[in-house]
């Protein structure tokens, strides 16, 4: 389904689901009691944070995996190395 | 004169008219604006989880005779249906949010409007709950932690609420597109929405329901 915290589309998705969860719970507080509804809630609660810490390991990717944009040394080299070529502005 | 002109970054100056240090090192897997939303979320999710921790050791630790205390008779009704009210309002905002990755602008504005409709419905009818429930946060722990709970959720429907007035006056004037980074100003605020939604369902089976 997807780490929520990523898209809009995977937070709707969470949030149809917790619905179904949050349903579960009234339905067992009428069955079993009010304490065992609790405990079975934070049970899922608990379940959801474990989808989500995974979702953001995978998000947080490896160095290899970043998209590396030039830095501002790479940048500030090539525009010395470029003037050498091209010589000195005229007037200098 | 070309070598006056000095090069930028990425080697498209006329095209881009790039202006600037250079893109910052982020993550190939996550937007910024995303990621920003993530941070911010997380942090909120920490918020509500004290909250809830004070909740459920009051409930499950300390363990009350009765609870609610007696003499106090919540609205369940009433809460049920804000509950309709809220999560309608999330699929609003994700029709909002299909119809302009499909160039609905019709249907973006539609979903926007009615979703801003629906939170401010929300919170209309508890304010109105507040005015006629019949205790105060003064009235012991279970008043304190009703008050909280509520009243915190109720603060974060009202920032949704202006993140939604800018992005309908933006989708009025024309703003966003199908393409991704032309529609974050709709996703952003679309996953805060879904986040409030979330907490609520939460909250009302904690306290109503449960």
């Amino acid at each position: 389904m997807g780490n929520p915290l990523t898209s809009e589309v995977a937070a709707f998705r969470w949030l149809v689901v917790i619905l179904i969860g949050a349903a579960s719970v009234a339905l067992l507080s009428r069955i079993f009691g009010s304490i065992f509804a609790i405990w079975y809630g934070l049970a899922l609660i608990f379940i959801l944070i474990g989808f989500i810490a995974k979702g953001m390991v995978y998000m947080l990717g490896s160095p290899e995996s970043d998209s590396t944009s030039e830095n501002v040394d790479e940048v500030s080299e090539r525009v010395e190395a470029e003037s050498d070529v091209d010589g000195p502005p005229p007037g200098r | 004169m070309e070598s006056a002109s000095i090069p930028v970054p990425h080697g498209h100056a006329e095209e881009d008219h790039h202006h600037g240090p250079p893109e910052a090192h982020q993550s190939a897997r996550i937007d910024r604006s995303i990621l920003g939303i993530l941070l911010f979320i997380l942090s909120e999710v920490m918020l509500f989880a004290a909250f809830f921790a004070a909740y459920f050791f009051l409930r499950v630790v300390v363990n009350p005779d009765t609870w609610p205390p007696e003499g106090i008779h919540l609205p369940v009704l009433i809460a049920f249906i804000n509950t309709v009210v809220l999560v309608s309002s999330s699929f609003t905002v994700h029709y909002a949010l299909e119809a302009i990755k499909h160039d609905n602008r019709r249907g973006l504005k539609l979903g926007l409007g009615l979703t801003w409709l629906l939170g401010a419905t929300f919170l209309f009818i508890q304010i109105n709950e507040y005015l006629h429930v019949g205790f105060s946060a003064r009235d012991g722990a279970f008043g304190s932690i009703f008050y909280s709970l509520t009243g915190l959720h109720g603060a974060h429907v009202f920032v949704g609420l202006l993140l939604l007035t800018f992005a309908n006056i933006r989708a009025w004037r024309g703003h966003f597109g199908p393409e991704q980074k032309n529609h974050l100003g709709v996703e952003v605020p679309g996953i805060y929405w879904h986040f409030v939604d979330i907490m609520w369902i939460i909250v009302f089976v904690a306290v109503y329901v449960v």
